[in-house]
């Protein structure tokens, strides 16, 4: 390594960086991909919380809603993280996707974002895998990675 | 990861532009088949609703006159009534008022629905450059009435004029087969002449709306009869010349609304607006109204053959 020459090397994402990258993306998803839907969504929430709970089951017509939602969050953490490697949130805070990326990858990389069974379950062994072995166990499953890097001059 | 830092900002906002086109058709797609109106949300934070009655006053908006001028739906208004009638928040509504009238249908819609609403919550009328005949007939079902010193209020009457072109038919040799069961069928046809007999049966008919409409004034105005009829000439008075015939209860502007609302609640006002947002499609839907009636226009090719006597 010649002195005054940077090098960049390539680091495991840390969990704290990933979930602040995965807030920031929450509220772009909330702000422009959900936003067509508040209005329905609000036609719903207008009675009390009581009322709210005493719903037995989800109606169709929001079940409809949560799947238009579920697929846009999807196609946003696919789209970009296939196109550009990294979300908003993800280029906000120097995060990277490395490895085999390619489109079915990257989709069943981001699986966990759909809220019906079993991919639910994938919220409690996700953070676990994440805090055991520094990397998701979808990341695993799919040869991916979530890095960041860092420049250093000797 | 080599790509210029430009070209990735505008792929994320083209990928962030998709998204947003593509949820937006959803959710008009999810909306027109279950029937959930995501337009329908009114309110926000406010003890008072705002209601607009702005343009021509029909009972629903897929009439001929669409897009030619701002309109009023009475069913859309009712439905915006019962909502605010039903929210805990809203304490008093106020009708703003921007028409020069339109259908006594509409008219009558609305005042059937403040009729059974203003047993709870006030209402007021609050009439803005002009209130006349069917906006005027709904503005006298409030509690309240004020309108501008110079705005137009008022004109009590019923037109049912129409344009009428068999002369211009026949100066260009074309002829109006008339084929009709029942002789008043094609009664007020523009295409041929109206005969004495049927002008004096329309005329009737006007004449009656009219003296519904002379009967409603005194009922709710708490007039007599024979001097509503003597000012009831279709004239439109000035708020102050309405005021001083007992057209209205107060001359003034939005002070003075603020100022009847918080001595009658007893509390400061906060206005909510209650009108329909409009969504993407809703506003290509308008646009393309609107584009197809001014070319129709152009082009001579609307006829509004519609007979409905009008209060305007």
């Amino acid at each position: 390594m010649l002195v005054g020459m940077k090098s960049v090397y390539q680091f495991q994402a840390s969990p704290l960086r990933r979930g602040l990258a995965f807030l920031v993306d929450l509220v772009i998803m909330n702000l422009i991909v959900f936003t067509p839907f508040e209005g329905i969504l609000a036609q719903y929430a207008k009675g009390s919380w009581a009322e709210t709970l005493k719903m037995t089951s989800i109606p169709s017509e929001l079940l409809m809603v949560m799947v238009c939602m579920v697929i846009l969050a999807w196609l946003y953490l696919v789209l970009l993280e296939f196109l550009l490697r990294q979300t908003v949130g993800m280029m906000l805070l120097g995060l990277y996707v490395d490895g085999q990326v390619s489109f079915w990858r990257v989709l069943i990389r981001n699986l966990f974002i759909v809220p019906f069974f079993p991919f639910f379950l994938l919220w409690l062994v996700e953070p676990i895998y994440l805090f055991f072995r520094g990397e998701r166990w979808l990341e695993h499953l799919t040869h991916t990675r979530t890095v960041m890097f860092a420049e250093y001059t000797p | 990861m080599k790509e210029k830092p430009k070209s990735r900002l505008l792929t994320v906002f083209v990928v962030l532009f998709i998204l947003f086109l593509v949820g937006t058709l959803m959710a008009s797609v999810v909306s027109f088949f279950t029937g959930i109106n995501s337009n329908k949300l009114y309110g926000g934070e406010g003890n008072v609703a705002v209601i607009p009655l702005k343009g021509l006053l029909l009972t629903d908006d897929d009439s001929p006159f669409m897009g030619v001028q701002g309109q009023a739906s009475s069913t859309k208004i009712v439905e915006q009534l019962e909502e605010a009638a039903g929210n805990r928040e809203i304490k008093a509504i106020v009708l703003e008022i921007n028409s020069p009238g339109g259908s006594g249908v509409a008219a009558d819609d609305i005042l059937a629905a403040m009729d059974d609403i203003k047993q709870n919550k006030t209402i007021v009328a609050w009439v803005r450059d002009i209130g006349t005949s069917a906006a005027y007939w709904v503005s006298m079902g409030t509690n309240h009435t004020i309108a501008d010193r110079l705005s137009v209020t008022g004109s009590i009457g019923v037109i049912g004029s129409y344009l009428e072109y068999a002369g211009l038919l026949e100066r260009f040799n074309v002829t109006y087969r008339r084929l009709v069961s029942g002789k008043y069928k094609d009664t007020g046809s523009p295409y041929r002449e109206i005969t004495e007999e049927e002008l004096a049966l329309e005329q009737q008919k006007l004449v009656a709306m009219h003296d519904v409409f002379i009967r409603d004034v005194a009922k709710y105005r708490n007039l007599d009869v024979r001097e509503v009829r003597k000012i009831a000439t279709g004239m439109a008075y000035l708020g102050s010349e309405a005021l001083e015939l007992g057209l209205i209860d107060e001359v003034g502007g939005k002070k003075e609304v603020v100022r009847y609302l918080e001595s009658h609640l007893n509390a400061s006002v906060q206005f909510v607006d209650y009108q329909e947002k409009k969504n993407v499609l809703d506003w290509l839907r308008q646009l393309q109204a609107q584009g197809m009636l001014k070319s129709l226009m152009e082009n001579g090719l609307f006829l509004d053959t519609t007979k409905v006597p009008l209060f305007s």
